[in-house]
């Protein structure tokens, strides 16, 4: 066989390399190599990561302005995707409002389709109608053969409707399909021209008020490039025309990822075209079920928990703590020293769990704990703290800890992270500058120690949380101890984080979110009570 | 599909810019670490005949040494222990390649330090580098006696040159494999290796007469080709001919795009749950009575191809074997014209668009309109400071 040169790597020779040679630990060692090349300099300190600011939390997001408009307020059960709101606002809303969507897909019949083909065909059959019950109107002849494309691979998905004829506004010739089952073409996709066109043949035959009798929605895609396709506001302007008399309703489609026009601009237009109003309905994204559990710890003031002791002390022994014991007490009971022994008791608890785990599925995996505090100087006293702690505990129940910090350098935080997930580490504590640099689809409970910082709340609980796990891998338990004094201001945050992940609201939240509310009104009214002085 | 692999694959300037880079980095490395016994190793599809322009460069620093050294320094302790140990040499020679890449002024004039250099701590520690002549480069160290990638990348090659139509079909099947998804391994498909033993398997056994043969058994005893990981040749010369002529046997004469339809088919009907692909025998086995346990053992794996020399399950990746199949069927209806209710053959005729290759290798799957949005835009778009100041500015 002829030899072919073209692009070959030639020899590759591995006799000899299976052998120590000169070799000894030091040679691979990174220590090693950075001492002999002093002059390269010491290992420097990681870049700085710029986490992007969370919403502040005392504004007003633009989520919670659109739920004023959404169909969520015409109903008792909250309503989650795009796709139910539009299934809920076609199949069961009575109401002549239009619909307006933001959505994020580069094919919007995702959220319609499934919908459209359950309307259901007896109507149509009833009044014999020719004319088709649904107009979907696309940009261009490209979109719409596309789009036929999916209606028909769905409808042969569905069990029942599969006499509903879908056909392409923009063929001339009556598509295969229908022609096959006799169906009656209750759907109309095309681009904007066939539409218009059609509309036109339609109105000349003198049979326009039959059309609109027929057409129950035109849903109109493409509201993101509405300055861009030439005369496709004009044909919007006709269509709201064509159709006003009869109850036909307007679904708009707005793709906000590629969004040329402002959005308000669009919102603004299509809300002129009907007095009646309009709801506003947005594509939420499913959330990832990151969390096996949230739990909350309280951390009282030193008062109120000394307070407690003292009740119980009077329980048990029928008298309330000493005045010298009320002292001890409130200083035992300072919020670190109470975080502290929470610490320590989730540490041990949790490694019970899993080695309990490890014995009933003959396993022996480590549970891998990660600590978020506030800055470095508190994860060092963390780690120094259980340290000694450690030396002191018998030698089952010990555990090996370290930090990272956003001072180490790349290579010290690459040699922490493989023994977090490889070695022996068990628990790492970081500040919470340092979360992204902990390696991935390791950790498996977050004790957040201190509270997130409130500029960063979402980025840390949210982003950074996720980018902690992946795919494939086990969810977070995750442990917060809420500070009941300082950190009383997070808590609608911390509400709203429960509910994004479906976690039940701990009971006691009642109690201070009614102190929260005080606090709240007394800084709002501050001003006023500073003018009328 | 022949002019589509001429047009797309690696130019040869490509392919010598990427063997200077690994000279480079051969020389580099040894002048900083003159203890280290080693080979830099280009290995993947860039060296074995199958690659496209601007393709990835694998690269393996071949150093059964470190091994060595730590089996002497860590003399009887358990196996996974040893494993740890293992890993943490890997990350330290990395570390040290990465301080010599940003340190060394012969070399560090040659990477892309806006992207600078990324190490990776995955199951597989690598260190990922982009060149200033944009060589994207993934640096792994492969501390094994056996190096699995350069022997998997020699008996390709030789199976690229042995027909003509191997590279091509691998090629389609591959583009095919990324616009659809089944090339796809983080969601569930295929990764490219995996996706380039079945073309070979299909090749050996599911076209008749087959196409391509088992080199290990044709060479076995000649020291030219592995056999497994304990039984093979230390030398691999890239450049030498076959030992001896291949078996003469009938000669198949389909096309590429005969053979690409062949294979969707081929496939399509296999049934993975009960068989695997030995790339070994070159036989289809049953997983239930296989002579190799971990085969047997694998409950929870969908597909099973047996590597060619090693333990590993190229296949593992697979976890929506019915979504793959379904896929392979759509394409197959491509080339069905749909029935024409008069029965009017011309009508059919007239109806019918024959696939052309863009529309198999750019094919959109009914897929795609039944994916959860892998982006989440929702939650950051609506964290933005600009907004209506009362919702009177709207309504």
């Amino acid at each position: 066989m002829e030899r072919k040169d073209y692009c070959s790597m030639g020899k590759c020779d591995s006799d000899g390399l299976n052998i120590e040679a000169d070799a000894n630990p030091l040679s691979f060692s990174i220590d090693a190599f950075r001492a002999s090349h002093s002059e390269w300099g010491r290992a420097e300190p990681r870049t700085r990561i710029k986490y992007p600011k969370s919403l502040h939390i005392d504004s007003y997001k633009m989520s919670d302005f659109m739920e004023e408009f959404s169909i969520n307020r015409q109903k008792a059960s909250k309503i989650r995707t795009l796709r139910d709101a539009i299934e809920e606002y076609v199949l069961n809303l009575n109401s002549t409002k239009h619909l307006f969507c933001m959505h994020s897909r580069l094919h919007p019949n995702f959220y319609y389709q499934k919908t459209i083909l359950k309307i259901p065909s007896k109507l149509a059959s009833m009044r014999k109608m020719k004319f088709p019950q649904v107009i979907i109107v696309t940009e261009c002849k490209e979109a719409s053969r596309r789009m036929v494309s999916s209606f028909v691979v769905e409808r042969e998905s569905m069990m029942r409707n599969k006499d509903c004829g879908i056909k392409n506004a923009d063929e001339e010739v009556r598509s295969t399909e229908s022609v096959m089952m006799d169906r009656v073409d209750r759907v109309m996709i095309g681009s904007y021209e066939a539409i218009e066109k059609y509309l036109d043949e339609v109105t000349n035959k003198g049979e326009i008020q039959n059309l609109a009798a027929s057409v129950k929605f035109v849903v109109l895609n493409g509201l993101e490039k509405l300055s861009i396709l030439s005369n496709y506001n004009d044909f919007i302007m006709s269509i709201v025309k064509n159709f006003n008399v009869s109850w036909t309703r307007l679904i708009f489609m707005y793709n906000f990822v590629n969004g040329n026009e402002n959005l308000l601009d669009t919102i603004r237009f299509c809300r002129a075209l009907n007095k009646e109003g309009m709801f506003v309905e947005v594509d939420r994204p499913t959330v990832r079920n990151l969390f096996e559990t949230i739990q909350f710890q309280l951390i009282s003031s030193p008062d109120d928990k000394a307070t407690d002791l003292s009740l119980k002390e009077n329980n048990t022994t029928g008298s309330l703590l000493s005045e010298e014991n009320y002292k001890k007490a409130r200083i035992y009971s300072h919020p670190q020293q109470q975080k502290m022994r929470n610490c320590i008791k989730l540490i041990r608890e949790l490694r019970n769990e899993r080695e309990k785990s490890n014995n009933r599925n003959k396993k022996n995996r480590r549970e891998r704990i990660l600590i978020v505090t506030a800055n470095h100087k508190m994860a060092r006293f963390l780690m120094l703290a259980f340290h000694e702690l450690n030396a002191s505990a018998d030698e089952n129940s010990r555990y090996m800890i370290n930090t990272i910090l956003e001072y180490d350098s790349e290579e010290d935080v690459e040699l922490r992270n493989f023994e977090f997930r490889h070695g022996k580490l068990d628990v790492l504590v970081i500040d919470w500058k340092s979360i992204q640099s902990v390696i991935r689809g390791t950790v498996d409970s977050v004790i957040m120690y201190d509270r997130p910082h409130p500029m960063f709340f979402q980025t840390i609980m949210e982003t950074e949380m996720e980018n902690l796990t992946s795919r494939n891998c086990v969810k977070l338990k995750l442990f917060i101890f809420f500070n009941a004094t300082e950190d009383l201001f997070l808590l609608p945050e911390y509400i709203k984080f429960l509910e994004k992940y479906n976690k039940k609201v701990p009971d006691w939240f009642q109690t201070h979110y009614k102190k929260f509310l005080i606090q709240w009104k007394f800084l709002q009214d501050l001003p006023t009570k500073a003018t009328t002085r | 599909m022949l002019d589509y692999f001429n047009e797309s694959k690696q130019p040869r300037e490509e392919f010598e810019r990427k063997m200077d880079w690994c000279y480079q980095l051969k020389n580099i490395i040894s002048k900083h670490n003159p203890d280290w016994l080693f080979n830099i190793v280009p290995t993947g599809s860039t060296v074995t005949g199958l690659a496209t322009k601007n393709c990835d460069l694998d690269v393996a620093i071949h150093i059964p040494q470190a091994a060595r050294v730590l089996n002497i320094e860590y003399d009887n302790i358990p196996e996974d222990e040893m494993k740890n140990h293992w890993r943490r040499r890997q990350l330290e020679i990395l570390q040290i390649v990465r301080i010599t890449l940003k340190n060394d002024e012969q070399i560090r004039s040659r990477i892309n330090w806006e992207k600078g250099v990324q190490l990776v701590q995955a199951q597989i520690q690598i260190l990922k580098i982009e060149t200033v002549d944009e060589i994207e480069c993934d640096i792994s160290v492969v501390m094994e006696p056996f190096l699995s990638s350069m022997h998997n990348s020699f008996m390709i090659w030789h199976l690229v040159h042995i027909d003509q139509r191997f590279a091509p079909l691998c090629a389609v099947v591959k583009q095919w494999g990324s616009s659809t998804g089944v090339k796809n391994p983080k969601d569930g498909g295929f990764n490219s290796y995996a996706l380039v033993l079945l073309v070979i398997h299909f090749l050996q056994c599911g076209t008749s007469p087959p196409i391509l043969p088992n080199l290990s058994k044709v060479y076995e005893g000649c020291n030219f080709i592995a056999m497994n990981d304990m039984e093979y040749p230390l030398l691999l010369d890239f450049d030498a001919p076959l030992p001896n002529e291949l078996p003469v046997i009938r000669q198949n004469y389909g096309t590429v795009s005969r053979l690409f339809l062949e294979f969707l088919h081929y496939y399509h009907k296999f049934d993975f749950s009960c068989n695997y692909i030995s790339m070994r025998e070159s036989r289809v086995l049953s997983r239930f009575n296989s002579p190799n346990p971990n085969v047997r053992d694998e409950k929870l794996k969908e597909v099973y191809i047996e590597d060619p020399f090693d333990a590993h399950n190229p296949g593992r990746t697979v976890r929506n074997l019915r979504n793959i199949r379904k896929i392979i069927n759509e394409t197959l209806n491509m080339f069905i014209p749909q029935k024409d209710p008069t029965n009017s053959i011309e009508n059919q005729r007239k109806n019918f668009h024959f696939p052309q290759l863009n529309d198999i290798i750019l094919m959109k799957t009914s897929q795609e309109y039944n994916n959860d949005v892998r982006e989440d835009f929702g939650s950051n778009f609506f964290h933005n400071d600009a907004g209506p100041s009362t919702s009177t500015d709207i309504f």
